[in-house]
């Protein structure tokens, strides 16, 4: 593929549902081999968006193009080259994990010979060797979750799409799954993901964008996102009133939460403050995504 | 739409649906063998004794073997019907399972016929099996049937319960819970599977059931396949009745995929 033409370009999308407009003339590019999160508050549109780019919700208008084809014009052929893996769980319970697969792969128009080689293949590298024939419904919930994404492979997809793969699973499980998604990005495959954990994003993204109320308020690779809004440091002091009083007249942004005030402010600033404030605990540490999330969304998740 | 009917993603939804339901074929060939049999016990022996015989284009038959075709045809009609009214809404609302394949190379004109097809399906392996236990009482002196007609008339039954399936589907795409379920049940389905010339001549009950008789289906279908099985020959009125069931299958289908397709946007 030439690495001029992006796996999926995305241009004046918009939808609403009734006079709610969910996604707001929004433009995305995702470059072949890349993770790509798209992150946002509860509501942001970030699972509709995901919906309308792989073809099961109608968009009021825009344009999707896939490695520079119209997804409109050519969408049967373009459905077979992603995969998904949505939020809810789809799993057909009544049918083994192996035939799990097995029925996924005709969904793709796979001989069944090569759908079984293929989900033998996927169920080792998702751990799940040893399943094959168990039912599905005996599976725990992590053990669910990558079967799920087991069948959003089957079809060696170019682009896919992975609606918060790691909701439920635990800290094992999930660098698991994150070490998956670095071998499939080395294979050439684009992964867009929607997360609301903020350090897999950080850690996995090769660019994110940050949605809210369906449009892009940020995007960019997360360091040079964090840099753009921060200094190198964001300083963290217990919450108390003579805290908040001296942010407040000093007109020094801040986030209050847990019973902290978390300050996001320049390099200067934090220095200044630091050093005036006695007698209360104070940490700097280095600005997250998900300081940069807070601050732009102006809310919790 | 009517390219898809034959498309490959169709034949994988109905696949699915086919080994889902063979998993657990020892309890699901059961319905089909034994309601026929409590049929042909409760209406033609028991209700039978009572009404002896009828007269049927012009000659005496007996209410068992009135009964038989219309127990054929009661199962095309109530198995598609039910299938894609329940079967269709649990999988596509608590199973989700229509989200899992409308996210993958299968498009949602696929699902909707691969959904009709998998219970026109069901309805005509229910409907062999009854065909079997038709054949086997026929042997064994019950009745008196047309053997070679019976299996010959099955293709028939499978094209019409397109109709069916469809007509459930109507259904499936507008109610909101499983339980809004029991109003085409038992207003719609359950009134139209007993009066449909099915367990008696709804026609010669009143002349304003024998005109809305004309407008259903079931009834011609009945109609087909009573004169066929009780050895009676090709007629004028059954290229009538056949289009009047055509023209279900093409309206019914037509409006399932309309109404579906704004169900499963609404789903998604």
């Amino acid at each position: 593929m030439d690495a001029k033409i992006c796996a999926l370009e995305v241009i004046g999308l918009s939808k609403s549902f009734g006079p709610h407009k969910v996604v707001d003339d929004l433009g995305l590019r995702l470059q072949p081999g890349e993770i790509f999160s798209l992150l946002g508050p509860n509501g942001a549109g970030k699972t509709t968006t995901m919906k309308i780019l792989y073809g099961s919700l109608k968009p009021d208008s825009g344009t999707i193009l896939y490695g520079g084809r119209d997804f409109v014009r050519h969408r049967r052929k373009v459905k077979l080259t992603i995969g998904v893996c949505s939020q809810n769980d789809t799993i057909d319970y009544d049918l083994s994990v192996c035939d799990n697969l097995e029925v996924f792969g005709t969904y793709y128009h796979l001989p069944r010979r090569e759908a079984r080689a293929r989900a033998a293949r996927l169920l080792a590298r998702l751990g799940l060797e040893g399943y094959h024939h168990s039912t599905a419904r005996m599976l725990s919930g992590g053990l669910k979750r990558r079967l799920q994404i087991a069948r959003a492979l089957i079809n060696n997809p170019r682009v896919v799409f992975l609606d918060e793969p790691t909701v439920g699973l635990d800290p094992h499980s999930r660098r698991e799954l994150w070490d998956l998604l670095h071998q499939l990005r080395k294979e050439g495959t684009t992964i867009f993901l929607t997360t609301h954990y903020m350090d897999e994003a950080e850690t996995l993204s090769d660019h994110v964008v940050i949605l809210d109320h369906g449009r892009v308020i940020e995007e960019g690779k997360p360091a040079e996102m964090i840099g753009r809004h921060f200094g190198t440091f964001v300083l963290q002091v217990a919450e108390t009133p003579r805290m908040q009083s001296l942010l407040e007249a000093e007109k020094i942004p801040f986030f209050r939460g847990y019973g902290r005030l978390t300050v996001y402010a320049g390099g200067k600033i934090i220095d200044g403050l630091a050093a005036r404030i006695t007698g209360e605990e104070l940490v700097r540490r280095k600005p997250n995504l998900e300081d940069l999330f807070i601050k732009l969304t102006g809310k919790g998740f | 739409m009517w390219r898809d009917l034959a498309d490959w993603r169709t034949r994988a939804v109905t696949r699915r649906n086919l080994l889902v339901y063979l998993r657990n074929w020892r309890s699901a060939f059961v319905p089909p063998v034994l309601e026929p049999v409590v049929m042909f016990l409760v209406f033609g022996m028991g209700l039978g004794t009572y009404v002896g015989s009828l007269l049927y284009q012009g000659r005496e038959v007996s209410y068992l073997e009135y009964v038989a075709p219309g127990i054929l045809t009661y199962t095309f009609f109530t198995t598609s019907f039910m299938e894609s009214l329940y079967g269709s809404f649990v999988r596509m609302f608590y199973q989700k399972t229509f989200e899992g394949i409308t996210g993958t190379a299968v498009e949602r004109v696929n699902l909707i016929w691969g959904e009709i097809l998998w219970a026109s399906c069901r309805a005509t392996m229910y409907a062999v099996c009854v065909s079997l236990v038709l054949a086997a009482f026929h042997l064994l002196g019950l009745v008196s049937l047309s053997l070679g007609t019976l299996f010959l008339l099955i293709p028939v039954g499978a094209a019409a319960t397109v109709a069916f399936s469809s007509f459930g589907l109507l259904f499936t795409s507008r109610v909101p819970t499983i339980d809004h379920m029991n109003y085409p049940v038992f207003l719609v389905g359950v009134p139209l599977s007993l009066t449909s010339n099915t367990f008696f001549p709804v026609d010669q009950v009143h002349p304003l059931a024998a005109a809305l008789a004309q407008f259903n289906p079931l009834y011609h279908l009945s109609r087909i396949f009573r004169h066929a099985l009780l050895g009676g020959g090709p007629e004028p009125w059954m290229l009538a009745s056949l289009l009047v069931i055509a023209a279900a299958i093409l309206g019914l289908s037509f409006l399932a995929h309309r109404w579906m397709d704004r169900r499963l946007e609404r789903e998604s």
